[in-house]
Parts: C-alpha cells; structure tokens; sequence
C-alpha cells in the first residue's frame, strides 16, 4: 500500500494512551496530528520531549517528529481537517466521591471536533468507558456535525499496559474493532493495516461488545489479583504458604502463573477506577448483582494495603509513631511513573498519618509523587532512604529492589527488619543474613 | 522391594487411581464399604462412565496387579501407602464439607497397622484437617509415629480421568518428613517428568480448595458478562474471544454458558467459604458466594428463556432436554445444571422428555418424574421448543434438517452457545441462547 492510500490520522488527547498512539502510528508511516487541550504538554511533544516515563517512546517521538509525519496542535479545526479517522483517547477518571466513571472529557472531545467535520470520516473511541457511550456519542456526532451521518463512530477500546505501550500498541494480542457499518471497518482496517499485516488476530463485533470486552478484560485481572490475594488472607489465617500454592495452581494452564503474584495488589490509572465505573453501570442497567463480585475484589485489594502496614506495625513492636519507615517504592508498578492509586503511595501516606517518619524514593515517579504529596519525606536512592531506618517496607518490585543484597542494606539500616509487599526478595536470603524478614501470606 | 499401594474408597477418584497405579506397575488392593460396587470391580464392571477407564482395570485385574477387597486388615497387611479416596461430600443443609468417611477410614484402618507406613489423603478437604488426622492416625495405630500422614490432593478431571492421573500437569506434596516425601516422590517417579511441589500440610490441601475455587470463578465470571451483555445488548461469545487472546487470561473456562456443576465445583467452593468463616477469615472469601449466585442464576436464566420461546408458560408444553450429566463424556448427575433446569420445568407443567448418552440410569433414577428417551431425535420428536443444556459432541453434531424433521416447532435455546447461530437460523430455527442476541 503507498503512502498516499493511507488514511490521515489524528489523536485527541495525547496523555499516557493517546501519545503512545500517536507516536506509533506515525512509526507505521501514517501522517499523524495529536492534539490535547493542554498546551504545556502539546510545547512538550512538540519540542522532543514525553510528558510522562514510557521506555522506547522518546526515541520514537524523536524519529517520527523528524520525519515530519507527526505533528500536535491545540487547535479542532485543524485536527478535522487533516484526519480521516479520528482516534479519542482523553481520559476517563472516576468521578470525585463517587464510583462512576467522569465522561466529561469525552463529550467535550466530541463537542469539540464534532462542528469541524464537514466531510465523510470516521471517529474512533478508545477511551475506557461504561457500556452504552458509544451508542449515545453516536447520535451526539451526527447532530453536531456539519456533514452529519457522514460522520460515523466506531469503538477500538485499548489493551496497551504501561511500561510496555510502545511494544503492545505496534504488536497487539488483538484488535477489537466495534462497528456499525462494513464502510467502518473498512476505515479500521486501513488504519491498522500494518498491524493487521502482522497476522493480529482481529474480532468485529457491535459498539456495546467492543466497549464490555475493555472493562471485562480489567474486571477479570483484577479478579485474579484479587483471588490470589484472598488466598494470602487464608493463608495467613491457616499458617499456609502462598508462593508454594501460586505455584502449585501455576501449572494448571486454566489457571496460568499470570497475574497470581501475591502481594500488595493492584493500583493504577486503570483497574481500581474500571471496576469501579464497571459495578456502576451495571446498577444503572439492572444487572448489578451481575458484578457485585468487583466490589469484594475491590474489597480484598484495599485489604492487602491495611495488612503491609500490620506488618510494619508488628515488625516495630506495636507502634509506627516515632519510627523511621524507608519506603521503596511509589509508582504504582514497576517501569512507569504513573501514581495515580498507587499502592505503594497509599501504604506510605498512611503510616506517615500515623505518625511514622516516612521517607519514600522511586526510580521514576519521585517527581510526580512529590508534586502530589509535598507532605512526605524523599530520598536520592534505596540506600539514602534506609540510612538509620528502623525498619524497610518494598512497595514496588523495581528490578533495582530486587537486587538489593541484604549484607549492603544491613550497613546502613538502624534495624535489619523488613517487610516485602511484593513477594520481590528472597526470604532465606534475607533472614540468613540477620533480618526479620515478612511478607504477605507467608509464614 | 517396590511398595504395594492401597486404595480406600473406590468412586470416581478411588477406582481411577486405583487403576492407574496398577497400570505403572505396582501391586495395588482397594478397598471399599460398597460390597456390590467391591463385586463389581472385580468382574471388571466400572461402576461409573469413564472413557478408557475400563480396559486399564480389565487389563490390571488379569495380570492380577489389582485386587479388591472390602477388610480393612487385609488392606493394612498388605499396603505400605494407603491412599485415602473417600467422598467429602456438602453436608445436609450446610455449606460445610463432611468429613466423617475420612474419619471413619482412619478409624478403621489405623488399629490395624503395626508397622511402618505412610497414609496419604487425596480426597478434597478443608483447611487444617491433615492435621487432625495426623494426630488421629498416631494415636490409633499400634505403629505409633511410623505409621504417617501425608497430603497429595488429586486434581483429576471426570471424562479425562486416565490421561490426568497419568500425566498431571503437576503433583502437590504436603508431607511432614523427609521420608514422607521420599516414598511419594518414588511411586510418581514412573510418570517421569512431572513439577512436583513439596509443601506443608496446609498449602497442600488449599492448593485442591483453591483450584476449584479459581476454576469456578472464571466461569461465572464470564456468565456474569453474559448477563451484562444481555442487559447492554453485545454478545459474550464474541466478548469471549476477544478476552481469550489475552493469555493473562486465556480461552479455557472461558465459555459462557448454564456454569457449572458436578460433585466437586459447587460443594467445594462452599465447604471452602465456610472454612474460611470458621477461621474468622469469611470476608476474603465472601465473592465466592457471589460466584455461586451468579452460577445458580445462570439455570433460572435458562428456565425463562425457555418459557420466553413457548411465549409464556409451560403448562402442557412439550419440552426436548438434551443432555442430563453435569457435563459432557460423563454420567455424573451430582448437581448437574441440566437436570435442574430440567426439573424446574417440569414442575412448572412442562412435559419434559430428555435424553443423555451416557447419565440416563442416573437420571431416570434420580427423577422418575421426568419423560425420557432414547435417542436426540426421539426426545425431540413433537417438541415445541429444544433446549440444549449438556455439550455432548453428538448434540453439538446434530443436523438442524434432521432435527427440524422430528419437532413440532423449529425453536431451540442453546444453554450451552455449542450450537452455530448462523447455521440453524439459515436452517429456520428460532435460535436463542445465553448472553447474546
Ligand atoms: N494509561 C493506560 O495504560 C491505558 C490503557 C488502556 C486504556 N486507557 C484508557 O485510555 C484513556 C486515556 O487514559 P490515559 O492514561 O492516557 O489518560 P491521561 O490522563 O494520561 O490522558 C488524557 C489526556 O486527554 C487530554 N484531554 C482532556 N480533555 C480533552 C479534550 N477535551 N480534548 C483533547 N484532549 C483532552 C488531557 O489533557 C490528557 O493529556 C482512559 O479512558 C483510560 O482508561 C489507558
Ligand atoms: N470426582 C472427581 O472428579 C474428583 C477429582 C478430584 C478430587 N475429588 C475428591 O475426591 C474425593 C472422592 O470423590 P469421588 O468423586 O471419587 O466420590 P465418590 O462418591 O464417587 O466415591 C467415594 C467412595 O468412597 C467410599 N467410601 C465411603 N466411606 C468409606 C469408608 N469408610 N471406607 C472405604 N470407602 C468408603 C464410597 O462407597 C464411594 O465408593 C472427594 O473428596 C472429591 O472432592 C474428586
């Protein structure tokens, strides 16, 4: 296919998601436009620079940037008139103080584009959101659009994890394509075609299909995790050990090792706030009891956040008033930035309110995290922070935790205890070499 | 000298093993409270429905490897690992599991054994009752301390039974000794390479607990999808395999569907929560009851899109069941979705005729109350509305032409999306199933 039969593409909203994608597509040799209602990120991109930690993409950005097939723009009407097919990629957070999900920047992506379209094109949802949008967004871009049903939506919902954006988005499991029109698909199909080359396996199916097959495939990672954690629980009411039972029930390929590390649990820009807005719409459609599961898995997560800090407590003789805490870990995974409902952050925030010194450092999120909770101490390495600590808590599995040897920690600790939130060490190791060693549903 | 093994209790589980041991080449004697079912076996009779379960018993009877008795002395001479493979069924009225045959075969059997040897439990239990046995075992056997208790549980799976007992994905050991752990990794060592995870006696029982308990989560978690989808309008089979790409999550028990059932499944998931109240630890577990709602609900769907098909009621109606075990290649009936949905509508005036391959003695047995036939097309024949409730594979076969010859009206609802929608619908058939369209 040349160049010229491409069609032109453009992304609203260039945060996490929508930056990967436009930086991706403009890879495949599309002419990609990004635009974000916010400028300071736009001059960010526009200059070189990502915004946000993804391994791989500021070198990607450079290149395509210098191929002159990615460009970003505040401005609707020049997104409209370049794109073919527009990809809404703006987020979709939880609304404050309550669980549903916060379409409001959907609407106003869509309030925004929508009077420029004056010709035939296809604008694609990616956005995570709650069974129905796209149905209702259909007729909302039909009524505001100047070429009105000329202007077709589809729904793309996307898999692509964090720390792995670049890779997920150019060699995906699968592409779901929600359509209402074969015209659509066609446009899908073109938009994807180097991807769909790849042999990507690729499910057609209708917008409410393509929109539930995003919020289950969370829903059900999170059941994992959860299930898991749950088993943590038993074991520590049983004395049983749950690195021995994940890895018995690893080898049973219905099961698969996946997603069943035990530890602190889940956090993130995604999960919490999917199922949440997941258990929500079901209640507003009548099938809440369908889901009402989410909210024990949503349950059992928090839970495990409480007993990290049981165990730092336990671990200090009873009291966190007074103690230093060295904190490793606040971005919510390994390999990313991102804090939003970070566990690790969370366990922090918390001892800290009770009255613990805490000091925290990340090898990436420092920034972010210091921005958002200025209240908390930080440090320049795991070291720094372990100087004179009375006790150590693992928060995030940073490959750089993981190899801390427990003989060079030992120099610097006030106290050799520590508490493994992610299953991250390895335990006789540690208590071999003189430290308290605990972790979640382990003996 | 190789170790003679015993088996005690010869059901699904106990008759399988029982064999197969045999069959890697150590003297087995089994052993059960049922004469008839002891009598049985000996003439080579399998008491159950088990694809090639019975050439592996035929054929160790007669090298004379596999023997069977109903005296537990003969058993505890003979044996230097007793293998313990009695039912733990849901108790009456509870959710709780029963494990009085497994203290009634410790019971029987520990006064018997005056040396050393090692008894091993398979059988699926709650949490903690390793340990109790363990003490039991002690203080009844004139052994002593020789005599010992391991936990192995079995992860076998009816309708595969001889290639999983054969070929484990993986065996889990909870022992208490090193010598424990020495005889059981010797009689698995002719299965060759198999991952074998050593344990204690706690983690080993919740591995089986927690299996089922992931097992059944994932099938009504898809089954909760299918209600969402019938409420929003998609369709989970193609939800499904969308998901099914993703190998965090992976394609298996990932069909939607009228969920599960069977002996294992359901009473194990509530002997699991109500353990886990028991240890004042009922919260972790607390979504489990939502996965055995979500499974219950799943047959009362069924039910009234059934009714739904005959337009609103089924007084006198004329209703074709096809399939009656708890799941295809079986004929286990022990809480089996279809014959549920099957009662029900009987109860509610429906004139049900059903047919399964293999569970109709089971069935006919169980509920004398229903119509039964003999064949697809003879339950068939007449109906006004087919349900397709256990996948068999001559079900999922069947010609939508042939069928179509036999009913009184082409209408058939899928409990199973086993069926080709395209297919029967082109065939003329009101087609209709579980969470899609
Ligand atoms: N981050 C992930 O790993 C991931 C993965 C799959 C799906 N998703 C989904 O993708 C969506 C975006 O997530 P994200 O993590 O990229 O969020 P984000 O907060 O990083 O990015 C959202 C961007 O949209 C911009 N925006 C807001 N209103 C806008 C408007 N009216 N017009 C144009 N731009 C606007 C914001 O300025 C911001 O840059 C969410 O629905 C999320 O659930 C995210
Ligand atoms: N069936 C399966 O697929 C399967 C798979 C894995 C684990 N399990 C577990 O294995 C155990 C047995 O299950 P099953 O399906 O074989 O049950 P079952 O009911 O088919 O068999 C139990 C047998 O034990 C016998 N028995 C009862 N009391 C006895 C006693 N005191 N001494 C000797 N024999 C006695 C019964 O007569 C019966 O033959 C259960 O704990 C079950 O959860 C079953």
């Amino acid at each position: 296919m040349s160049d010229a039969e491409l069609p032109r593409l453009t992304v609203i909203g260039t945060g996490y998601l929508g930056a990967t994608h436009a930086i991706c597509m403009a890879s495949l040799g599309y002419d990609v436009v990004g635009l974000d209602v916010d400028p300071g990120k736009i001059r960010k991109l526009q200059s070189g620079e990502v915004p946000f930690f993804e391994p791989g993409l500021p070198e990607l950005l450079a290149k395509t940037l210098e191929s002159g097939r990615l460009r970003f723009t505040t401005s609707y009407a020049e997104a409209a008139e370049h794109g073919d097919v527009h990809f809404i990629c703006v987020g979709t957070p939880q609304q404050p103080g309550l669980d549903a999900c916060d379409l409001s920047y959907v609407d106003a992506a869509v309030r925004g584009l929508a009077p420029h379209l004056t010709r035939r094109c296809l604008v694609v949802g990616k956005s995570t959101v709650p069974v129905g949008t796209a149905a209702r967004l259909s007729g909302l871009l039909t009524e505001l659009a100047p070429a009105g049903a000329e202007v077709e939506l589809a729904w793309n919902p996307e898999f692509l994890r964090e720390g792995f954006a670049v890779d997920d988005t150019l060699r995906p499991d699968r592409l779901v394509f929600g359509v209402t029109t074969e015209w659509a698909r066609e446009r899908l199909a073109a938009a994807f075609a180097p991807i769909l080359d790849l042999g990507t396996p690729t499910v057609v199916t209708d917008l409410p299909t393509a929109e539930l097959v995003k919020v289950a495939a969370n829903s059900f990672l999170a059941t994992k995790i959860s299930y898991i954690n749950a088993m943590a629980e038993i074991c520590e009411a049983t004395g049983a050990d749950v690195r021995d039972l994940a890895q018995a029930l690893a080898y049973d390929d219905r099961i698969g090792g996946r997603f069943l590390q035990p530890g602190l649990g889940f956090g993130g820009g995604c999960l919490p706030k999917d199922i949440r807005a997941f258990a929500y719409r079901a209640e507003e459609i009548g099938v809440g009891q369908a889901v009402s599961f989410l909210r024990e898995v949503d349950a059992i997560n928090r839970r495990r956040r409480s007993r990290t800090i049981d165990l730092v407590r336990e671990l200090l003789g009873g009291q966190l008033n007074g103690q230093r805490v060295a904190c490793l870990g606040a971005a919510f995974k390994p390999n990313s930035d991102d804090i939003r409902d970070a566990p690790a952050l969370d366990v922090a925030r918390t001892m800290h309110g009770l009255g613990a010194n805490v000091r925290v450092y990340d090898p990436a999120a420092l920034d972010n995290a210091r921005r958002t909770y200025p209240e908390l101490r930080y440090g320049t390495s795991a070291m720094d922070v372990a100087r004179d600590a009375d006790v150590v808590v693992l928060l995030t599995e940073w490959a750089e935790f993981r190899e801390i040897q427990p003989e060079a920690l030992s120099e610097v600790v006030a106290h050799r205890r520590i508490v493994d939130g992610r299953h991250a060490l390895d335990r006789d190791a540690w208590r071999a070499a003189g430290w308290e060693y605990r972790a979640l549903g382990r003996p | 000298m190789p170790y003679r093994l015993t088996v005690l209790g010869t059901g699904y589980l106990g008759a399988t093993h029982a064999a197969c041991m045999a069959e890697l080449g150590f003297e087995v004697l089994a052993l059960d409270v049922d004469q008839s079912k002891i009598e049985r076996l000996r003439r080579g009779e399998l008491p159950i429905h088990e694809p090639g379960l019975e050439e592996v018993l035929r054929r160790n009877l007669d090298s004379g490897r596999l023997r069977f008795t109903t005296s537990y002395e003969e058993v505890a001479k003979f044996g230097d690992v007793h293998f313990v493979c009695v039912g733990t069924p849901q108790k009456k009225g509870e959710r709780a599991a029963d494990v009085s045959y497994l203290d009634a075969v410790v019971e029987s059997l520990a006064p018997y054994l005056d040396r050393e040897c090692l008894v091993v439990g398979k059988s699926t239990v709650p949490v903690g009752t390793a340990e109790r046995l363990a003490d039991k075992l002690v203080r009844l056997a004139p052994a002593g301390a020789q005599a010992e208790l391991a936990w192995n549980p079995e992860f076998l799976r009816e309708g595969f039974a001889v290639r999983d007992t054969l070929q484990p994905d993986r065996i889990v050991l909870g022992v208490a000794s090193e010598r424990a752990e020495k005889i059981l990794r010797d009689v698995y060592a002719p299965l060759g390479e198999v991952p074998i995870v050593v344990t204690d006696f706690p983690t080993a029982e919740l591995v089986k607990s927690a299996a089922n308990a992931f097992l059944a989560t994932k099938i009504s978690f898809i089954n909760a999808m299918a209600e969402v989808c019938e409420a929003a309008g998609g369709d989970v089979t193609q939800l499904s395999a969308a998901l099914s790409y993703d190998d965090r999550i992976g394609g298996r028990y990932l069909n939607p569907g009228l969920g599960f059932g069977g002996g294992c499944l359901p009473k194990d998931i509530r002997a699991f929560t109500a353990r886990a109240d028991e240890l004042g630890a009922g919260h972790a577990l607390a979504f489990l009851r939502e996965v055995d709602e979500i499974n219950l609900r799943r047959r009362a769907r069924m039910v009234g899109l059934a009714g739904e098909a005959l337009g609103g009621s089924f007084g006198g109606r004329r209703v074709a069941v096809l399939g009656a075990a708890f799941k295809p290649n079986s004929d286990d009936i022990r809480d089996s979705p279809a014959l549920d949905v099957a009662v029900k509508i009987a109860e509610l005036g429906g004139l049900v005729t059903l047919y399964d391959p293999a569970a109709l003695a089971n069935a006919r047995a169980a509920h004398p109350q229903l119509g039964y036939a003999e064949s697809a097309l003879e339950a068939a024949s007449g109906a006004e509305v087919v349900l397709l409730l256990t996948e068999w594979q001559e079900f999922v076969a069947l010609d939508p032409e042939d069928l179509g010859a036999v009913v009184a009206a082409r209408v058939i609802v899928d409990g199973r999306n086993a069926l080709d929608v395209e297919t029967w619908r082109g065939a003329g058939w009101d087609y209709r199933a579980l969470g899609r369209p």
